[in-house]
């Protein structure tokens, strides 16, 4: 278990885009988690959740004008405290790469294309720890190496288009830990590579955080890679962290609907064939505003008129301290055996015949 | 009797250089000698990486990329050896979906206009022959296009979607309806068989559901034959019937869906089934797990010998890197592997080799 005192505690953050003309839209709308030594925390949601925008506002990475940012994301180094959100842009830049590194979706959009390897990871190297010429050289190298790119001299002469996509992504984190950063971010890592790439590098990043003790906050859409990976979870549906839980529980007694359909949704590799999937209907558009009631009331097969007295409250599930849902109908563990039942309309209109 | 049958099929693309002398200085060997068969009625399922050949392989049945040799026999027809008229006639009944379903939507054409097209290309729909003789020429017109949109609206709401849409753009559905749009394209025309291009890889994770779950209703409804590409073997596994791997332009084995997770006998689809993340912590935390050193070679150069050689774990000193092994029976019904020591390998006889993998985690028990 990780200690007490959160290396990056994350309270009520909240991203408002101004609309031009469109109205404003709430992009993060009150998330809270921590990060915590050595332990890796996921974010875990379809498109529009907000889990990139959350991993843009605490890295200070959002444009200037235009947007709002609400909440507090305090981050703990030795005995000074900082509140992320509200740095001067000087500050957050010595903190960025030294104290907080992110690793990006595409790892070919975010190296620069017309500068070698080399150059890019020795220039964090330089900025950060005043290290340059050969002795930058071989420290760069010696991160290439780490991060399992074989023949790093050689790699570090050539340009990102001559790497493939996964070595690329090993590159982006070589210069994400140049500078053994505490708190690291990434986001979507391995959603662009093949699956026996997307091995290699979450193997490497297990490594990193047993090895080094980095926090790690892990932004991902593939509940199976959360399962590999994560300690503790959020599930984020339209802004909000609708269920937060370690990982056991929540794979093991989901409850809330929007989870529980989430992981009806995935066809396992080791589910006997023939099992039907039980989508969640609907698509994320669906949603209505978190001040009327559930978001996800409108695509839910657990709603009641109760869902829409206002937003609901995140409450602590009958299954342990840590895990709590933002629901108002929660799925009991003793429904589960009729989960498959609810969730598939098809068979609600045979048991309705039946009846 | 098989209703696609492939053999020998190669696809391979000529590198050019030079500017005034256009020289072939190599070729890519994106499908080099893959033979497979698709029962009517059933789901075939290419599962591979990035650059494996899958999608060309998809096209290559369409004729959208050139066959360099081999047979594509569909209905006792070779498809490769057919001029550019009789191909045409030919797609009405080998229809694709693909992947990307913004891009492969006009933008600039309504929902009815894009599902009419295919209609009016290979002529179908309107009054039967009896009931057009007695009609006049515009008469005719009336009674065609009526039967047209029918037809279209039928297709339409068997995706789930409405006359409503007819005529509304591309741009204003959600993806996962674009998808149901991209199908209903296919629908329309009633084809036998229908190529799914990573079907639902650009969708988000409870909308990849609904489309895999409404290929199923309608395969049942309809009688429909799938092949099935995409990189998730998972998705894979839960669609087809059968499954077969693909490696660097070949079949490295092919086998029924439930033979194929419970007995895997090619190191390359052990290695591809142990990366599959499943989302279960307790199956991830004690499952075997055999990482893969490097990347996929160059297929401009393919190995010589087994083509997955330089990546294999239980690769031997004889045999492996000098001679290509065939598709070959071992097991079980209908499971082929291209593997000379699959049977050592699956007896454990030789164990996999610490050096050659990245990293091997065995699986605790239980």
């Amino acid at each position: 278990m990780g200690s007490s005192t959160p290396l990056l505690a994350v309270e009520e953050l909240s991203v408002v885009f101004d609309g031009r003309g469109s109205g404003e839209v709430r992009a993060v709308d009150g998330v809270s988690f921590t990060l915590e030594e050595g332990r890796v925390t996921g974010l875990v949601g379809e498109s529009g959740c907000g889990k990139s925008v959350t991993s843009l506002a605490l890295m200070g990475l959002l444009p200037p004008r235009g947007v709002r940012v609400g909440g507090s994301a305090v981050l703990r180094t030795g005995d000074t405290e900082a509140d992320l959100l509200r740095l001067s842009p000087k500050k957050m830049r010595d903190l960025r790469g030294s104290q907080l590194a992110m690793i990006f979706q595409d790892p070919l959009s975010s190296l620069n294309p017309v500068v070698p390897i080399g150059r890019q990871v020795t220039e964090i190297l330089t900025r950060h720890r005043g290290l340059r010429g050969s002795a930058a050289e071989k420290e760069a190298a010696d991160l290439l190496y780490r991060v399992g790119i074989p023949d790093p001299k050689r790699r570090l002469k050539e340009y990102p288009h001559q790497l493939s996509g996964g070595m690329r992504q090993r590159a982006l984190i070589a210069m994400a830990v140049a500078c053994r950063p505490r708190v690291m971010i990434a986001d979507e890592p391995t959603t662009a590579l093949d699956v026996t790439i997307q091995a290699q590098i979450l193997e490497l990043l297990k490594d990193l955080v047993t090895e080094e003790g980095t926090a790690l906050l892990m932004i991902t859409h593939d509940l199976g890679v959360v399962a590999g990976l994560c300690d503790d979870i959020n599930v984020l549906y339209a802004g909000r962290a609708v269920e937060t839980a370690p990982r056991e529980p929540l794979f093991a007694d989901p409850t809330h609907p929007y989870t529980v359909g989430l992981l009806g949704s995935i066809p396992r590799l080791d589910a006997p064939r023939g099992e039907p999937l039980t989508p969640i209907r609907g698509s994320v558009n669906d949603n209505i505003a978190w001040n009327d009631g559930c978001a996800f009331a409108p695509r839910c097969d657990h709603y009641t008129l109760d869902c829409l007295q206002g937003p609901p409250r995140l409450v602590r599930s009958e299954t342990g301290d840590a895990h709590a849902h933002r629901c108002v109908n929660p799925v009991r563990h003793a429904d589960v055996v009729d989960r498959a039942v609810l969730e598939s309309p098809s068979v609600v209109g045979d048991e309705e015949e039946r009846a | 009797m098989s209703l696609l049958r492939i053999e020998d099929l190669k696809v391979h693309f000529p590198i050019r250089r030079g500017v005034v002398f256009d020289r072939t200085v190599g070729h890519v060997y994106a499908v080099d000698g893959v033979s497979l068969s698709i029962e009517r009625g059933s789901t075939y399922g290419l599962v591979g990486e990035s650059g494996c050949g899958k999608t060309t392989l998809g096209r290559a049945v369409l004729r959208l990329v050139d066959i360099t040799s081999g047979s594509v026999v569909h209905d006792g027809r070779d498809l490769a050896t057919l001029g550019g008229e009789a191909m045409r006639r030919e797609r009405r009944n080998l229809q694709m979906v693909f992947q990307d379903p913004l891009g492969s939507l006009n933008p600039r054409q309504n929902i009815g206009s894009i599902l009419m097209e295919g209609l009016e290309t290979h002529g179908i729909g309107g009054p039967s022959d009896e009931e057009a003789a007695s009609m006049g020429a515009r008469e005719r017109r009336e009674a065609t296009r009526a039967d047209r949109r029918a037809r279209v609206v039928g297709a339409l709401e068997r995706v789930g979607l409405s006359a409503n849409a007819l005529d509304r753009y591309p741009h204003e559905f959600s993806g996962g309806q674009r998808q149901r749009i991209g199908i209903a394209r296919a629908l329309v025309l009633e084809p036998d068989l229908i190529i799914c291009d990573e079907p639902v890889s650009a969708l988000d994770v409870s909308i990849q559901a609904q489309v895999l779950n409404l290929l199923e209703e309608l395969q049942e409804e309809l009688g429909l034959t799938y092949l099935v590409i995409a990189h998730d073997l998972a998705v894979v596994r839960h669609v087809s019937d059968t499954v077969g791997v693909m490696y660097l332009g070949a079949l490295v084995e092919e086998a029924p869906s439930d033979e194929l997770y419970e007995t895997p006998l090619h190191p390359y689809t052990r290695a591809l089934m142990s990366a599959v993340p499943v989302p279960d912590p307790t199956v991830e935390d004690t499952r075997e797990r055999i990482l893969l050193a490097g990347d996929l070679p160059s297929p401009a150069n393919p190995p010589a010998g087994c083509r997955f050689h330089t990546r294999c774990p239980w690769r031997q000193e004889d045999r492996c890197d000098t001679e290509r092994p065939e598709l070959r029976p071992v097991g079980g019904a209908g499971h082929r592997v291209a593997c000379h020591h699959a049977e050592r390998i699956l007896s454990g006889e030789i164990p996999p080799s610490e050096e050659r993998a990245e990293r091997i985690v065995h699986g605790a028990a239980g």
